[in-house]
């Protein structure tokens, strides 16, 4: 009779034999093929391998969206009123996932599913309350005195539907004038997370801003208020959009430390994370606008100054506005003038003040000294720029895996030293620069191969 | 060191992830191996495995060791699944172990019947730990349960297997 009185060294015994080195080649040999690059993530999706931000938010967004308030809201809502947050929470949501988890991706996906929803059912009531209002949008595109839409005289639109008001007036000059505020604070905020290295949220900051830039031209006109105020708190950033006085959203960053929760508890995380310094958390709410709220809010028009807006992508049409005296420096850094717009009678000849809106200009791009382990790229622009280069030995370059040098000063011959390449490698490389409010150009793809 | 090879598998180097086939290979074979008909089956097991892992690393964010073999256990299990799912039925039930050479051929026939007659969470945790000789925190990873888990497992799965071995014995 046997004993298995030592269980676990039998057990250690009966394992099969391990690969041996034939079987091991030919498994190797059937694996090898198959190792071709994959395909660019979707932009969620690559943004999820990033561990400085969580997947908190992203459930406390689906919570919020998906709850029926939203839903509610919009219907209750002018043009727009919902159409805007939804539109920058997409993006928002794009920031804030985190780990790994599939759990937590398609939390995420389903969020963004979930706002497409909603943006085609606001879609929808904007277009029938745009039917019941003809006059205040007519109004509002009249506003913009080179705009080559055919807008009806203000004069011809006295009838009953109430023009735009002195106050509605004020209302849309003081959305524009936080709106561009919250554009300049994006940007800093933009260039802060660059020099910190973090190019990924940089990136995503940067499809906001381009978002934001988009809303200004097209869609601002279409509303009937909007009121957006910024909050830069130490670590965190605070933005709050409302819309006609009867709903408000708010949208919170806050940066927090590269730590390792998962999705899952993170509604604790909503509030606050002094604690930790790398962050981004969003908030959004969404309920009654208690209208007191509003910093900008000056009824007396005292600390107003006049400019000439030009809004950014849209420089062919300046008008002329009354801001707060507090946002002036935001109009400003974006390009706007002091002082009412220069307008010759009815057609626009205004000459635009130069606003910097025009990405920098890449020429000469070109990599120098290949040697078999190293290589100089050079590349110049045609205003002071950063300059940033990615580079990898795959084609087409994937910008979020390549290896990337960078430098925040601001130059207009730049250069960037690889190293530690591999010899008799084809490198592929692009450059990108980015003058100093945060126009960004990316070059074409080169290529060069090293020594032996 | 395995941080490393994942993160330049992660950039598309090929290198990097034979390097990472060369760590894993034998565990990922050996645990499909306790469990196929052939080893040319586990062959095939492993080399979908590992063209998934390939595909999938690019969202994987490395954290610890433990659960990069979670993440690739994982994977093996899909396959083996999937593997099971296309076998006939009683082919996959009277399979013939490949021989060992280290056991009499009646004893390890005998004790690999007895493993498959376990729970099949024990059996899972007993192939784990001495077929594809992981530490108790990669098995935890693999099978999503904590460390301690894992332990206790261990410890009953033994201690059962031992019980029921030596009842075997008395029989006969």
């Amino acid at each position: 009779m046997k004993t298995w009185f030592d269980i676990e060294k039998f057990l250690g015994r009966a394992r099969p034999q391990p690969l041996n080195a034939d079987e091991k080649e030919r498994l190797w040999s059937r694996i090898e093929p198959a190792l071709t690059p994959r395909r660019a993530a979707s932009s969620w999706k690559f943004l999820f391998g990033v561990p400085y931000y969580q997947a908190a938010l992203a459930a406390l967004l689906i919570f919020l969206l998906g709850g029926g308030a939203a839903f509610a809201a919009a219907d209750s809502a002018g043009p727009g009123d919902m159409l805007y947050p939804l539109d920058i929470a997409s993006e928002k949501i794009r920031i804030v996932f985190s780990s790994t988890q599939k759990k937590d991706e398609l939390k995420v996906k389903f969020a963004e599913e979930r706002l497409e929803e909603a943006q085609k059912i606001v879609s929808t009531v904007l277009i029938r309350v745009k039917q019941t209002h003809t006059a205040s949008s007519t109004v509002a595109a009249s506003s913009t005195p080179a705009s080559a839409s055919t807008s009806t005289p203000p004069a011809a639109s006295g009838n009953g539907t109430s023009t735009l008001s002195s106050a509605d007036s004020k209302k849309l000059e003081k959305a524009e004038a936080a709106l561009a505020e919250t554009l300049a604070r994006l940007t800093v905020t933009k260039a802060e997370l660059e020099a910190k290295g973090n190019s990924v949220a940089a990136v995503a900051l940067g499809n906001i801003i381009a978002r934001l830039n988009q809303l200004t031209d097209e869609r601002l006109a279409q509303f009937d208020a909007v009121k957006i105020k910024v909050r830069d708190s130490g670590n965190g950033m605070k933005i709050e959009l409302a819309f006609s006085s009867d709903s408000k959203s708010e949208l919170k960053f806050e940066k927090k430390g590269n730590e390792k929760s998962r999705g899952a508890d993170k509604k604790e995380n909503e509030e606050h994370k002094k604690d930790t310094d790398e962050k981004t958390a969003v908030k959004v709410k969404i309920g009654q606008d208690d209208e007191d709220e509003d910093e900008n809010d000056d009824r007396n028009g005292e600390g107003k100054v006049t400019i000439c807006h030009i809004p950014p992508g849209n420089h062919k049409n300046p008008r002329t506005m009354t801001i707060a005296r507090s946002a002036e420096k935001a109009h400003v850094a974006h390009g706007d003038t002091q002082g009412p717009c220069s307008s010759g009678g009815g057609t626009a000849t205004t000459t635009p003040p130069v606003s910097d809106v025009m990405p920098p200009a890449i020429s000469q791009v070109a990599s120098s000294a290949v040697a078999s382990t190293s290589a100089a790229i050079s590349w110049t622009t045609n205003e002071p720029a950063t300059g940033k280069t990615y580079y990898a030995t795959s084609s087409p370059l994937i910008l979020s895996s390549a290896f990337q040098i960078a430098t925040t000063s601001l130059l207009t011959a730049h250069s960037a030293n690889l190293t530690d390449l591999a010899a008799s490698t084809t490198y592929y490389y692009i450059v990108e620069s980015a003058d100093a409010v945060g126009n960004r150009a990316t070059s074409t793809e080169h290529n060069f191969q090293t020594l032996p | 060191m395995l941080e490393q090879q994942i993160e330049e598998a992660k950039r598309e180097n090929p290198e990097a992830f034979r390097a990472i086939f060369d760590e894993a290979g034998d565990r990922v074979f050996l645990y499909a191996a306790s469990r196929t008909a052939t080893r040319e089956d586990a062959l095939d097991i492993a080399q979908e495995t590992f063209i998934d892992l390939w595909k999938a690393l690019g969202d994987f964010h490395y954290r610890s060791d433990e659960e990069f073999w979670g993440f690739l256990f994982r994977i093996a299990k899909r396959k083996l699944a999937a593997y099971y799912r296309s076998q006939p039925a009683e082919l996959s039930l009277d399979r013939i172990p490949e021989p060992s050479y280290d056991m009499e051929p009646q004893d390890h026939r005998m004790l690999l019947g007895q493993v498959n007659a376990l729970k099949s969470n024990y059996q899972e945790l007993l192939r784990l730990r001495y077929w594809s000789d992981m530490t108790f925190a990669q098995i935890a990873s693999v099978m999503n349960i904590p460390e301690v888990t894992a332990k206790v497992w261990h410890h009953r799965a033994v201690k059962k297997l031992q019980a029921n071995l030596n009842a075997h014995e008395n029989v006969v």
